[in-house]
């Protein structure tokens, strides 16, 4: 009996031991896995390293996508959210003083859209905008999300505190190529020369 | 005894048809020289593939005969009923092969929706679709919202048999007594008021900071859009997009101007306004509008989000005008108005899309004119219950001129109210029916069936085929006023039917 209890006794120490020498590990290696994944960082002027694509890590700044934004609810309403989406569209004047724009960002294949405020500043780092033919500036945007703004009539926006651009637009521009009107250009004048009977057959039967 | 149609009829109704399909190769010439206009190789080439296809299908169906001879009142329902259907189909070719729809339904209902000027999308990444498709379907909504027979018959494509084709797409008023010239004075209307709101449109979007081309594209297509009370916007967004409290102005404007009859447009044109003010339609909509108003206020400062009256004002109003004249221009989002609009706003905005606007405009819905005429025969049934026996009660009304209440006018309102109410229920069902929210069905079965537009969310890339085929049929359905459709139905299934013994009249 009391062998068994000092066999029992021993295996627990073992694995007591084991985790407190996991745990020593794991908390070796964090700061490495921390920053393991971290994009492009900059010095800053304090000494401190500044990552401008540092995702967030606090909890008021809710990293989020605009389809969810799309379909948000109250819980998001006045909460400071961070999204990446394309510019397209235009840039649109807001207010009469010039000082601010309203930029349209859009998810991944349009899936949905967000109405986004910025100053003219932070406007000016878009490049292209998305329409046919071009692929907007890529930006990440944190602000304050408002599901029925106060300052806006009541629209639903995002203000932006911070833009950066995460990749330039680009122009694909459609090149012409013959080939691909050979179709149209068959079943035209397969129709006209249709056309052209019927009128013909109608004239003979007057 | 039901009618049924003969060969002859089939080779009649076909060859007007081909002539329609004709007719809308001409019209898919304005997308296509967009197309080349703005450089766009890949859309041109899809519309010169589409013009040819209409060609030979219009040309093929001429075939069917070859003097068709004068259009009967059965031949001109069945060519009205299946020209809308038919060139659906024609307009959706270059839409499906742009790749910005999942499927062929999926460009069709889109089709469906441009022509009936209901306005509900399914297209996919709105935001990068070309010049040309957008083009083609404002353009679709230009022929639409006017009427493709009244656009057919304004260009005099229809020599004998005119008369019976405008009555069967839902029209009967003659603003002037010819057919074809009436035609002639509603596309006249329609041209000198989009391109006036053009121009203003134009210097706004510029003023806004956009390009002078996509400035103009975008204020051409929100004023087709606004004024034949379509739906459609260039943007994802909608109205929204533009941030912009004068345009929304101006398109309420446009939306009010075109929910009103085009005769009494025309009296208006001729000095006669106070015709216009005397009208019922203009009393019921005033009433109307005025009633709902008061209401949707009163649900909206209920609410947190939408009770300061600035933001109730621009929202609200906008929201009221558009659905009324079931436009569909939002500028709110769809999000908004399931997430922060109270229940009750919700169904005010259903109910604004049941009613419509007037009789002979371009809106949908059962319309102010039925809705004033049934109001006026309970108000014949109150005073026949309070007069003596021997008193004749004569109940009158204004629409251009003092008119008579009679029995037939109030059965035909009463009639198209009904299957109106009738479709709303069995589409809201159809919807509960594929697990939706009831609110949000009847919302939806509404925007379809008038012609509305507006959406909750149902309407979206990967909705049930069933329930998208179920809506098209609601959109046909609605614009036709049900009983082109009906009469149609019925008579394709007596036709079918060798058993039953018909005697043609």
């Amino acid at each position: 009996m009391r062998a068994a209890y000092s066999t029992k006794l021993r295996t627990s120490r073992r694995i007591a031991c084991a985790l407190v020498a996991l745990a020593a590990a794991l908390w070796a290696c964090a700061p490495a896995l921390a920053f393991a994944d971290e994009g492009p960082s900059a010095e800053g002027d304090d000494g401190n390293t500044v990552n401008t694509q540092q995702l967030p890590d606090s909890s008021f700044i809710y990293d989020t996508s605009i389809v969810d934004l799309g379909t948000a609810d109250t819980y998001y309403d006045n909460q400071t959210v961070q999204v990446v989406g394309e510019v397209v569209g235009d840039s649109i004047r807001a207010g009469l003083s010039g000082g601010h724009r309203w930029i349209t960002l859009a998810a991944p294949a349009g899936a949905a859209t967000l109405s986004v405020y910025m100053s003219s500043e932070s406007a000016a780092k878009i490049d292209t905008y998305g329409k046919y033919g071009t692929t907007g500036t890529t930006l990440q945007v944190r602000g304050t999300f408002h599901l029925v703004c106060p300052d806006h009539d009541g629209v639903s926006d995002l203000h932006a505190e911070v833009v950066s651009v995460v990749e330039p637009g680009s122009h694909h521009e459609d090149e012409f190529e013959f080939d691909r009107f050979i179709p149209g250009a068959v079943t035209v004048v397969i129709g006209l020369a249709m056309m052209a009977v019927f009128y013909w057959i109608r004239e003979r039967r007057r | 005894m039901w009618q049924r149609f003969s060969l002859y009829d089939v080779r009649v109704i076909g060859h007007y048809l081909g002539v329609l399909a004709l007719f809308s190769s001409l019209a898919l010439l304005v997308p296509f020289v967009t197309a080349l206009a703005c450089g766009e190789w890949e859309p041109a080439s899809r519309y010169l593939l589409t013009i040819g296809i209409a060609v030979i299908v219009g040309s093929g169906l001429r075939f069917l005969r070859i003097d068709p001879g004068r259009l009967n009142r059965q031949q001109a329902l069945a060519v009205t009923g299946f020209a809308w259907i038919a060139l659906a189909f024609i307009a959706t070719v270059p839409l499906h092969l742009s790749g910005h729809y999942a499927s062929y339904l999926d460009a069709l209902f889109d089709g469906v929706s441009g022509l009936t000027t209901t306005g509900a999308s399914l297209v996919q990444d709105l935001d990068h679709l070309s010049n040309a498709d957008n083009m083609w379907r404002f353009m679709m909504h230009l022929l639409g919202g006017l009427g493709l027979i009244v656009v057919a018959l304004s260009f005099g494509l229809f020599g004998r048999g005119a008369s019976a084709l405008y009555a069967s797409e839902g029209r009967s008023e003659h603003v002037v007594p010819n057919v074809v010239q009436t035609t002639r004075l509603i596309a006249k209307i329609a041209m000198v008021i989009t391109f006036i709101a053009t121009i203003v449109l134009t210097g706004l979007c510029v003023f806004m900071g956009m390009e002078p081309l996509r400035a103009f594209l975008h204020a051409l297509w929100i004023a087709i859009s606004g004024f034949m009370t379509g739906g459609f916007a260039p943007m994802s967004q909608s109205i929204m997009y533009y941030h912009s409290f004068p345009i929304e102005l101006l398109l309420m404007l446009l939306m009010l101007l075109g929910s009103i009859n085009f005769v009494l447009h025309s009296e208006v044109w001729k000095g006669r306004v106070a015709v216009f003010f005397r009208d019922l339609e203009t009393r019921t909509m005033v009433l109307w509008l005025g009633v709902m108003a008061c209401v949707i206020a009163a649900s909206l400062s209920a609410s947190a989000e939408f009770s300061d009256l600035p933001a109730m004002l621009r929202r609200g109003l906008f929201m009221v005008v558009s659905a009324f004249s079931t436009t569909g221009f939002q500028n709110i989002t769809s999000n908004q108005m399931t997430t922060v609009l109270s229940s009750g706003a919700f169904l005010v905005i259903a109910v604004l899309m049941a009613v419509g606007g007037s009789g002979g405009s371009t809106t949908g819905g059962i319309k102010f004119r039925r809705i004033g005429i049934i109001m006026k025969s309970v108000v014949a049934a109150i005073k026949e219950a309070l007069a003596p026996d021997s008193a004749r009660v004569v109940v009158s009304y204004n629409h251009v001129g003092r008119r008579v209440l009679a029995p037939d006018v109030v059965k035909e309102a009463m009639m198209v109210f009904i299957l109106y109410v009738v479709t709303y229920a069995i589409g809201a069902l159809v919807g509960i029916a594929h697990g939706y929210e009831a609110t949000q069905a009847i919302f939806e079965s509404v925007a379809m069936a008038s012609s509305g537009g507006l959406s909750s969310g149902l309407i979206s890339p990967g909705m049930p085929p069933t329930l998208e085929l179920f809506y098209i049929l609601q959109m046909w359905a609605g614009r036709l006023e049900f009983v082109t459709l009906l009469a149609l139905v019925v008579e394709i299934v007596v036709s079918l039917n060798p058993r039953r013994l018909v005697q043609r009249s």
